[in-house]
């Protein structure tokens, strides 16, 4: 059982970092981040069989992670900043025109670039649909693979690159739209 | 490849998730249009800044658990031993304590969080270097604490509390908002008998106090630290840490985080 013990704390070694992160994500608190780390390891332990034939990977600690996040939205027991949509199909988002060009964003110099982000993108980020903001947040927080993020919300890596593409679009489109209202570029007149 | 397709693939094309040859059209294309490299660099800084801001505070994964755990695991298999239960029965009791064990491993070791990427010492200055160094602007220039101070606390959601510093040659010309590890902060910059001092307020679970001593000033324990030539004076207030941060003496940056004041005039 002691060697059990310790091949389970490899798996999980390596993603330590980026479970996290999602989970801060997921819950906005140091606090329940913790826990929610804590329930997913936890769940992670009994469901953990060496002698089975399957793989123990990153995506199964985020498919168990994204489990707890739904309890724990149903039962409302804990605050859950990003909600997870377990039975979501999400195809009318998957339908818009990825051709059309990009919302413009003010010629700003690298410095002042990164201070507007700064900013601006947690703010922009906030303003996303929760099916967006999460297929970000599983790539820049939990550093998962599109291959990683299709194990995870249980889809083909197809609908995860158009999602994916849908979902920075609508960042830009918010970014674009902050920069409209403080006059740094004047909007579009027909 | 188009201006279109390549819209449609940039994203793609950044994580590094796309298929070689589409990834060459992309390039090429790229070369050749310089609305669309320009989009494509757009959306790299974007990205970039994306992972900072996603990037918060890591507990370490220490070698410690690994020890706390495997000690309390082997009282529980020799318990195991010396009863002689049914194997069924004492594997599910063992299973069940394992999983305590663990989760008590965790909550142990996160309370002796020092994970050194998230350094009060270093955010705090390098955040004061990048105000004094590329000229960043204040967000609201005032003199009024109370003023100051409920800004940053719309513009953060921190309960911000500006101190009313013991030392009258000490004046606040205002402050900004800003980001450390990916959470909002507020920033607060005083002038101190000529040399900016800036007042830093950030949640306690953002940082570490790696490198820090504690200090003890009229009863009241502080943490110092020194970086790149800076002195940091921190304190704790409720669920916040206020970090004190200038090119001047511990005992000067001391009024601005001392108990006192704080209090109400």
């Amino acid at each position: 059982m002691e060697q059990t013990a310790t091949d389970f704390l490899m798996h999980v070694r390596p993603h330590w970092g980026g479970l996290h992160r999602a989970a801060g994500r997921y819950t906005g608190s140091g606090g329940d981040a913790r826990d929610l780390v804590q329930e997913t390891l936890l769940r992670a332990w009994r469901s953990y069989n060496p002698g089975e034939e399957r793989s123990y990977n990153r995506a199964w600690l985020f498919v168990i992670m994204r489990s707890v996040v739904a309890d724990w939205q149903r039962k409302a027991r804990r605050r859950v900043t990003l909600v997870v949509g377990m039975d979501t199909e999400l195809t009318d988002l998957a339908s818009a025109d990825l051709t059309e060009p990009f919302s413009p964003l003010p010629s700003f110099d690298e410095c002042r670039f990164r201070d507007f982000l700064d900013d601006r993108l947690v703010e922009a980020l906030d303003r996303l649909e929760p099916a967006f903001r999460e297929i970000v947040m599983l790539s820049a927080a939990g550093d998962l693979t599109y291959r990683e993020i299709a194990q995870v919300l249980d889809c083909p890596v197809g609908t995860v690159m158009s999602r994916m593409a849908r979902a920075r679009r609508s960042l830009r489109e918010a970014l674009s739209s902050f920069a409209t209202q403080a006059g740094w570029i004047r909007g579009v007149q027909s | 490849m188009n201006c279109g397709e390549a819209r449609e693939y940039v994203f793609a094309f950044l994580d590094s998730e796309l298929e070689t040859p589409l990834s060459i059209d992309l390039q090429l294309h790229l070369d050749g249009c310089p609305d669309c490299a320009r989009e494509a660099e757009i959306e790299r800084a974007i990205h970039k800044r994306l992972d900072h801001v996603m990037d918060g505070a890591v507990p370490v994964f220490a070698g410690r658990l690994d020890g706390y755990v495997f000690s309390e695991r082997q009282s529980v298999i020799a318990v195991n031993r010396v009863v002689g239960h049914s194997r069924v029965r004492w594997n599910r009791i063992a299973a069940v304590a394992a999983s305590v064990v663990i989760v008590a491993g965790l909550a142990l070791w996160y309370s002796l969080a020092t994970g050194p990427g998230n350094a009060l010492t270093q955010l705090a200055v390098g955040d004061f270097e990048h105000f004094l160094h590329e000229g960043r602007k204040l967000q609201i220039e005032s003199g009024d604490r109370h003023r100051v101070a409920s800004w940053l606390a719309e513009k953060t959601s921190l309960a911000v509390v500006l101190p009313t510093p013991s030392d009258s040659a000490c004046k606040l010309l205002g402050g900004r908002k800003c980001t450390l590890a990916g959470r909002p902060a507020a920033f607060a910059v005083y002038d101190m008998h000529g040399t900016q001092v800036s007042l830093l307020a950030v949640d306690i679970s953002v940082v570490s106090f790696k490198d820090m001593r504690e200090v003890s000033h009229r009863g009241v324990t502080h943490l110092v630290g020194r970086r790149n030539g800076f002195t940091i004076v921190a304190s704790r207030r409720d669920s916040l840490v206020y970090a004190a941060v200038g090119k001047l003496p511990e005992k000067e940056l001391l009024c601005l985080v001392t108990e006192s004041s704080y209090e109400s005039h």
